[in-house]
């Protein structure tokens, strides 16, 4: 943790909260130091299809509303970068996933362990493979909710928290402790079944 | 129907969930400070250690830390 008195100083904060007429070269200096970072690290993100300029001039919108949030936890210039990166990376990830057509959430809500095939695994591992998502499936049924099966189903269709929580009309935080609670019950359940994770990695390799 | 590789990603989540103290909101307000951490050196404190135990268990959280660190380091080396 960086000396109070020293972070009291820090010259970002310092001008960014002088007057209207003042701070305008401390805005000026943030937005070339967050158009430089995204740029690098956006370009290649869910396509890359962002302004970055526009991604910026948002963030700082944020960033100068929220200045009072800012904890001298870290330096000013990386705070202000984090929240310019989950600006930009969430418009990238809402862009992708409008084109992209996932049955999610499914019209009945269900979540099925059918595996589409299972032919390439050797007879004895097939059996005990089956028996295993039987297994599996069974868990799911009894022991998770309705929300916690649809937050795993969109989960395992890969879409991140954020999209899974915009397409349940929920929100991110909600959304990960429904998936990460639905987790460890299924862990729980399958060591208390004398399950390892090695044993169901080998049946499945 | 799902693929077999997804079975595998679900297994292997399974797997991996352990106890975690922070949303992805807590982990977050503190990415800045554990991203000055892993660039500069350091010991993690007790608190951010936290961050490195929800970062393993959200991708989501993962994949926005990893572009924040890129976006440091490319605004740091020019303006060094």
């Amino acid at each position: 943790m960086n000396d109070l008195k020293q972070v009291s100083q820090d010259p970002w904060l310092q001008r960014l909260q002088l007057g209207e007429n003042d701070r305008g070269q401390a805005i000026e200096e943030l937005r070339t130091y967050l158009v430089r970072g995204l740029t690098r690290s956006l370009r290649h993100r869910y396509g890359g299809k962002v302004e970055v300029e526009d991604i910026a001039q948002v963030a700082l919108l944020k960033i100068l509303g929220s200045l009072d949030s800012f904890q001298h936890r870290s330096r000013f210039e990386t705070w202000a970068m984090a929240i310019a990166i989950r600006v930009g990376i969430s418009e990238l990830r809402k862009r992708y996933y409008r084109d992209v057509s996932i049955d999610f959430p499914s019209s009945d809500g269900s979540l099925r362990i059918d595996v589409v095939d299972t032919s390439k695994q050797p007879t004895q591992d097939r059996e005990g493979l089956q028996s295993l998502l039987t297994l599996l499936q069974r868990m799911i049924d009894e022991r998770l909710s309705d929300k916690q099966r649809a937050a795993i189903r969109g989960s395992l269709e890969g879409l991140p928290v954020e999209e899974i929580a915009a397409r349940m009309a929920s929100n991110r935080n909600a959304v990960y402790k429904l998936v990460h609670d639905a987790r460890l019950k299924l862990r729980q359940a399958l060591e208390a079944d004398g399950f390892t994770a090695e044993e169901i990695f080998e049946l499945m390799a | 129907m799902v693929a077999i590789t997804q079975v595998q990603k679900l297994f292997t989540s399974i797997f991996s969930a352990v106890p975690d103290a922070l949303d992805c909101d807590g982990c977050f307000e503190l990415s800045a400070q554990f991203a000055e951490v892993e660039i500069h050196g350091g010991e993690l404190s007790e608190m951010l250690k936290e961050v490195q135990v929800h970062l393993s268990q959200c991708p989501c959280c993962a994949y926005e830390y990893e572009a924040l660190l890129e976006a440091v380091r490319a605004a740091d080396s020019v303006s060094l």
